[in-house]
C-alpha cells in the first residue's frame, strides 16, 4: 500500500496517467491502478470519486454516462480532455525531474 | 434496492443536491452493482456479498465529505458572485451629515402603527414606550423589512434630477446616466392580520427597501452601495441617503441577514431542499416555501470565535456575513429512529449571522455549539456547526469580498 503522504501529492498524476489510453469508469480506475501496480496502488472509493469530480471541475477530465456493457445502471466513463493531457505531460515531466533529484541527492551520499 | 446499499447512498450523497445528487448516486450505483456482481460471480451469496461489497466501499462518510467539500463550496463561491450584482461598498468619505436621512420603520406600515409611530407611541426600534394593548398586538416587526415612505425618498432623487414615473405600484427611475430601474410600491405578497382577522392594509407609499435593492440590482451599471451598522447610508447611483434619523435609529444588522437570506435564495441553490436557518428571526426556511420552526435558545450553547479580518478592509467599520453550513449528521441519525421516510428531506441547512469588528480589528462571532431546531412537522433536529465561509461584505469595490477557508476558522 501506498504512502499516503505521497500518494496525496502524485493522486492527479496517477489517475490522469490511467485515463489517458482509453476513457474509464471508476470501479475499472480501481482495478487498474491495483493491477498495473501489483496492488501498491489501491484506492478506495472516498478518496477516488472526490478526485475525479475535482479533475472534472478542472477541466482535465470528463465524465459522461454511459449504458454498462454488463447491463446493470449506467456507468460513468472519464476521458482525458485536450488541457488534462498538457496537465498530464506536465506533471509527468515535473515528477520525473523531481524523481531525479532526489535520486541525485541519494546519489550523492 | 438493498436497504443497506440505499443506506449507503443516501449517506455517501448527503450535502449534495439536485442534478449533481442524482449523478453522484447513479455513478456510485453503477460502482456497487460492479463490486457485487464480481463477488456474486465469485459464489458468494447475496446477502454476504452485499457485506462485502460495502467493506470494500469504506466509510460512505469519505465520499460525502469529499464531494461536499468540493460541489458546496464553489456554491457558495457562486453565492459570492452573485454579490457582486449588489456591490456593498465601504464611503469612507461619504459622512451622515452629507446623506439626506430618511427615517424608516421596521414596523407593519398600516395605518394605526404609523399614527402610532407618529405620536411617539411606537418607537421604531423599540416596543418599551407602548401603553396600548392593540399596538403590542398588531404593530410588529415583519421578517427584517424595513419599510420607508416613498415622498421621502422622492424628494431626494428629484434633487438630483433622477426621473421618476409612477404606473400604479410600479415605479420607474431614469438616472442622468441615462440608466433605467423598477421597483414596486406596496406589498402584494404577504399579508398582515389583525386580532380579528383583518389585513392589516400597508399605507400604498410605502415599501420595503429589499424592492428597491432589487430593483436597482437588476441593472448591473446603476452602482448601488449599502455601507455602515448603525443608520446605514445606501448610495444608488449618484444619490446617497442615509437610512434612520438620530430620533428614530435603524440598526443595520436585520438588514445584513435578510441580505444573506436573499443572495441565497437567488443562487444556484435555487430549487433544492435547503433550509435556512436564521436564529435572529428564529425562522427556518425551505426554499419556495416559508417554514415556521423554532430555534431553542435555551439548547444553544453560544461558542465565540475569532476571525482576522480579510486583508485590506476597514476592519473597524466593515460589515462580514458568516455562512455556517450546519453539521446534520446527528439530527440525521436522530430522525432516522422514528421518521425513517423523513431522512432525505433535510441535507442542508446554513446559519446565516453578521459580525462586527472591533476597534482592533479583530472579528467575533457567536456560533451554535449545538442546537436543537423544531419542525412544524413534530420532530426536531440537533444539529451543530460544521464548516463555516466569511464573507466581506464591506470591502473595496473590486476586492469587495473575500471568503475565509474553512480551515482558517478556529473554533476556541
Amino acid at each position: 500500500m501506498a504512502d499516503k503522504n505521497l500518494l496525496r501529492g502524485t493522486l492527479d498524476l496517477i489517475l490522469l496517467s490511467i485515463l489517458e489510453d482509453a476513457p474509464k469508469y471508476g470501479l475499472e480506475i480501481i482495478g487498474e491502478a491495483k493491477n498495473r501496480t501489483d496492488g501498491y496502488f489501491d484506492f478506495k472509493e472516498g478518496s477516488l470519486y472526490p478526485a475525479l469530480h475535482r479533475l472534472e471541475k478542472a477541466k482535465h477530465i470528463k465524465g459522461e454516462f454511459a449504458p454498462s456493457d454488463a447491463g446493470g445502471p449506467r456507468r460513468r466513463y472519464y476521458h482525458l480532455t485536450e488541457r488534462g493531457l498538457k496537465h498530464l505531460q506536465k506533471q509527468r515531466e515535473e515528477f520525473e525531474r523531481f524523481s531525479g533529484k532526489v535520486q541525485a541527492l541519494w546519489g550523492a551520499k | 434496492m438493498n436497504r443497506e446499499v440505499e443506506r449507503y447512498l443516501k449517506s455517501a450523497t448527503r450535502g449534495l443536491w439536485g442534478k449533481k445528487k442524482r449523478e453522484v448516486e447513479e455513478e456510485l450505483m453503477a460502482h456497487i452493482s460492479g463490486r457485487l456482481n464480481a463477488h456474486l460471480i465469485a459464489g458468494v451469496n447475496e446477502e454476504t456479498a452485499v457485506q462485502k461489497t460495502l467493506k470494500d466501499l469504506g466509510q460512505p462518510s469519505h465520499v460525502s465529505a469529499g464531494m461536499t467539500r468540493l460541489h458546496t463550496a464553489p456554491t457558495l463561491m457562486g453565492l459570492a458572485t452573485a454579490m457582486s450584482l449588489i456591490i456593498l461598498t465601504v464611503f469612507t468619505l461619504i459622512t451622515g451629515s452629507m446623506a439626506q436621512s430618511l427615517p424608516g420603520t421596521s414596523y407593519w406600515p398600516s395605518e394605526m402603527c404609523l399614527n402610532a409611530i407618529e405620536k411617539g407611541e411606537l418607537t421604531t426600534n423599540a416596543l418599551q414606550d407602548v401603553l396600548d394593548e392593540r399596538l403590542v398586538d398588531n404593530c410588529w416587526s415583519v421578517g427584517n423589512s424595513l419599510w420607508l415612505n416613498f415622498n421621502t425618498l422622492r424628494t431626494v432623487l428629484e434633487k438630483e434630477d433622477v426621473e421618476i414615473d409612477i404606473l400604479g405600484t410600479r415605479v420607474e427611475l431614469l438616472f442622468p446616466s441615462g440608466e433605467e430601474a423598477i421597483f414596486h410600491l406596496g406589498s402584494d405578497n404577504i399579508s398582515v392580520y389583525d386580532d380579528n382577522n383583518q389585513v392589516l392594509s400597508v399605507d400604498p407609499h410605502y415599501f420595503d427597501l429589499w424592492r428597491l435593492v432589487e430593483g436597482i440590482a437588476k441593472n448591473p451599471n446603476i452602482p448601488l452601495s449599502i455601507s455602515g451598522w448603525d443608520n446605514p447610508i445606501v448610495t444608488i447611483g449618484n444619490v446617497s441617503f442615509q437610512i434612520g434619523t438620530s430620533e428614530q435609529p435603524f440598526e443595520g444588522t436585520d438588514f445584513y441577514e435578510s441580505y444573506l437570506n436573499e443572495v441565497l435564495f437567488d443562487t444556484a441553490l435555487t430549487g433544492t431542499t435547503v433550509y435556512i436557518v436564521n436564529p435572529r428571526t428564529e425562522r427556518l426556511f425551505k426554499l419556495g416555501k416559508g417554514y415556521d420552526s423554532h430555534w431553542d435558545e435555551s439548547l444553544v450553547q453560544q461558542v465565540r470565535v475569532p476571525l482576522n479580518p480579510p486583508p485590506n478592509t476597514e476592519a473597524s467599520t466593515g460589515v462580514y456575513g458568516v455562512v455556517v453550513i450546519l453539521d446534520l449528521e446527528n439530527a440525521l441519525v436522530h430522525e432516522k429512529v422514528a421518521h425513517d421516510e423523513s431522512i432525505s428531506e433535510h441535507n442542508n441547512a446554513f446559519y446565516l449571522t453578521t459580525a462586527r469588528a472591533s476597534a482592533n480589528g479583530s472579528i467575533s462571532l457567536e456560533l451554535p455549539a449545538q442546537g436543537e431546531v423544531e419542525f412544524v412537522d413534530g420532530f426536531n433536529v440537533f444539529s451543530a456547526p460544521g464548516e463555516a465561509i466569511l464573507v466581506d461584505l464591506s470591502a473595496d469595490a473590486g476586492s469587495w469580498f473575500n471568503v475565509i477557508l474553512p480551515e482558517q476558522i478556529r473554533l476556541e
